[in-house]
């Protein structure tokens, strides 16, 4: 569904991608590890649309979508949420998710009650009317969920959806998740927990320095000797 | 609050925000009566003001009040729809009437044009053009004196009839200013409980996530700034009509722009009746206190400056969210958003 073919970012003299080639079947729930500053947020940001890539092709359905625009990604179906969750503060949270569902749904009326619905998928429907920036992190995190979930997407592409959150809010989001995949949704979700990511993910994909440095079945890649590495320097 | 799933449709929306702002719509709806029960000219001039500074206000609302991105060059805008509408009736003899929509189109490209150009500009520096723009405006106009007549202004001749919108009365310019907040006021609600008007909010608000949402928000932002200027242009050629006659400064300089601003932030920005209360409390006290206090030239200014920072210092999100919040209190609900 998704094809990252020899995809570069560089910010300056930084590589922050390079030459990176990967895959995202329909239906799967991908993970994407690594260390902080290997790339993951970079490669979300290029397949969004936020950052064009400095080289390479992003392909999605089948089509180019190398360099288009957030708002064209979206479109096309590929919604995400942001590590440093982005609420519109001093609209209500009703009004934030509703701002995704316009993305398919140009009725007021309509949009309304597509947003109640992800609301109380979300356990968020007692919040509606209040202005998102009353809600506490969790709220927060399942909000920035919500937005995206609103405009009907068939690729998420979740950003540490779980830092930061206490161990009950942790397992009440891995459900969410799983429920989202198991409702259709493809998620590529980012994530440091690994209790998480080995519940939810049956793939992963590690990242160094901007580079694929394992993929495969969640067990062998957190056992791969070079993803340890990656992350606790060389043992000694 | 029971969120209901009632169709948003134009006329429920207008019935909803009557039952909802029911003091307001009355001191909207009866602020036309004033004007028509006082003999006195110099309290008809303060209402006609009043009323038209609201519409303004309201224009510049429609963008910045609902965005939260503040201009602070929207009396360019005044003065395009000023100049535009004059300068058609006064060299071609085209009736004013129809020289506010030209204004009002010649403002709107304006607008676009500006706009495509700084509005993706981010915070403070999108503000600093604006100033820009209406200083660069305001400069144009002192210095084409051949059309304009430079900084000695235009004058227009007294000619009352309704084709050259020009009356003896000032109720009838009071009613007319009042149509015009009226057409502000109602565009500025129905943007409230639209599509476009969320969208423009969220823009505003985060303009990556509202992208990442599917919003082309640069697009959104720009068709409601568009909209504002040409709105403003249509109370700009009002205003050379009440006064018969405009110069550049007081007219596109930033004290004109700033006070835009400042009524809609006194009585709440991003709410559509805020910029009406606004523009009835201060107009009239800034013009009884040019009347009252003129031992001391500036004084007016002075006091005013001082009521102003008052309010932006203990109610910055102006007057109306805080009645609101009142109401609410006595009604038994609190904190929370009516749209
Ligand atoms: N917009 C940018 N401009 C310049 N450098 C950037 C930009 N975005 C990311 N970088 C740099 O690129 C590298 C990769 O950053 P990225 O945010 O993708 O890492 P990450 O894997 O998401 O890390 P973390 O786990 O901490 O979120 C880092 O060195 C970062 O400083
Ligand atoms: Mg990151």
């Amino acid at each position: 569904m998704l094809e990252i073919i020899n995809l570069t970012k560089r910010f300056g003299g930084l590589e922050a991608l390079s030459g990176l080639n990967a895959t995202v079947e329909e239906g799967e729930l991908l993970g994407l590890i690594g260390p902080n500053g290997s790339g993951k947020t970079t490669l979300f940001n290029c397949v969004s649309g936020v950052l064009p890539p400095t080289e390479g092709r992003i392909r999605f359905m089948g089509e180019d979508v190398t360099g288009r625009k957030p708002w064209e990604t979206a479109r096309r179906g590929i919604a995400r949420s942001y590590q440093i969750v982005r609420p519109f503060a001093n609209m209500t949270v009703l009004e934030n998710v509703m701002a995704g569902a316009f993305c398919r749904e140009s009725r007021y009326s309509e949009a309304q009650k597509a947003a109640e619905g992800i609301l109380e998928t979300l356990g968020l429907s007692e919040k509606a009317p209040l202005l998102a920036k009353s809600l506490n992190l969790g709220e927060r995190k399942k909000l920035e969920i919500g937005k995206a979930l609103a405009t009907k997407p068939r690729l998420l592409l979740l950003d540490e959806v779980m830092a930061g959150l206490n161990p009950s809010e942790v397992a009440e989001m891995a459900e969410i998740v799983r429920g989202l995949n198991r409702g259709g949704i493809t998620v590529v979700m980012i994530e440091h927990i690994m209790e998480a990511i080995t519940s939810l993910c049956e793939r992963l994909i590690a990242l160094n320095f901007g580079k694929l440095i394992k993929e495969g079945p969640t067990r062998q890649v957190i056992r791969d000797p070079s993803v340890a590495e990656a992350y606790f320097g060389k043992g000694n | 609050m029971k969120l209901t799933d009632k169709p948003l449709a134009a006329t429920a929306a207008l019935r909803d925000s009557i039952k909802k702002t029911p003091v307001m719509w009355a001191l909207a709806l009866l602020s036309l009566a004033p004007p028509f029960l006082t003999g006195s000219r110099y309290y008809q001039d303060i209402m006609a003001l009043t009323l038209l500074w609201a519409g303004l206000s309201c224009a510049w609302n429609l963008y910045s009040g609902y965005s939260r991105r503040v201009s602070i060059g929207h009396a360019a805008f005044l003065g395009i729809g000023a100049y535009t509408s004059t300068l058609l009736y006064l060299k071609l003899g085209v009736s004013p009437w129809l020289g506010m929509l030209a204004g009002s189109a010649v403002s709107a490209l304006a607008a676009l044009l500006i706009g495509g150009l700084t509005l993706r500009l981010k915070g403070a520096f999108f503000v600093l053009s604006t100033i820009a723009f209406a200083k660069i405006m305001e400069v144009a106009a002192v210095t084409s004196k051949g059309l304009t007549g430079g900084s000695q202004g235009l004058t227009i001749h007294y000619d009352p009839s309704l084709a050259n919108m020009i009356f003896a009365s000032k109720s009838s310019y009071a009613a007319l200013c009042w149509l015009y907040m009226m057409l502000c006021l109602l565009l500025c609600l129905w943007l409230e409980r639209s599509r476009t008007g969320l969208l423009l909010t969220a823009s505003g608000e985060n303009q990556e996530a509202a992208e990442s949402l599917g919003i082309h928000a640069s697009a959104v932002m720009l068709a409601a700034f568009v909209l504002s200027a040409a709105l403003t242009s249509m109370g700009g050629s009002i205003y050379a009509q009440y006064y018969l006659f405009m110069e550049p400064t007081s007219l596109m300089g930033l004290s004109s722009s700033v006070n835009f601003i400042l009524l809609a932030i006194t009585g709440g920005m991003g709410t559509a009746f805020g910029p009406v209360l606004g523009s009835m409390l201060l107009t009239p006290l800034s013009n009884l206190l040019r009347g009252g206090l003129t031992r001391v030239s500036g004084l007016h200014g002075f006091v005013l400056g001082l009521a102003l920072l008052a309010v932006l210092i203990f109610k910055p999100d102006g007057i109306l969210p805080q009645l609101r919040g009142f109401a609410a209190a006595r009604l038994g609900r609190g904190g929370k958003r009516d749209a």
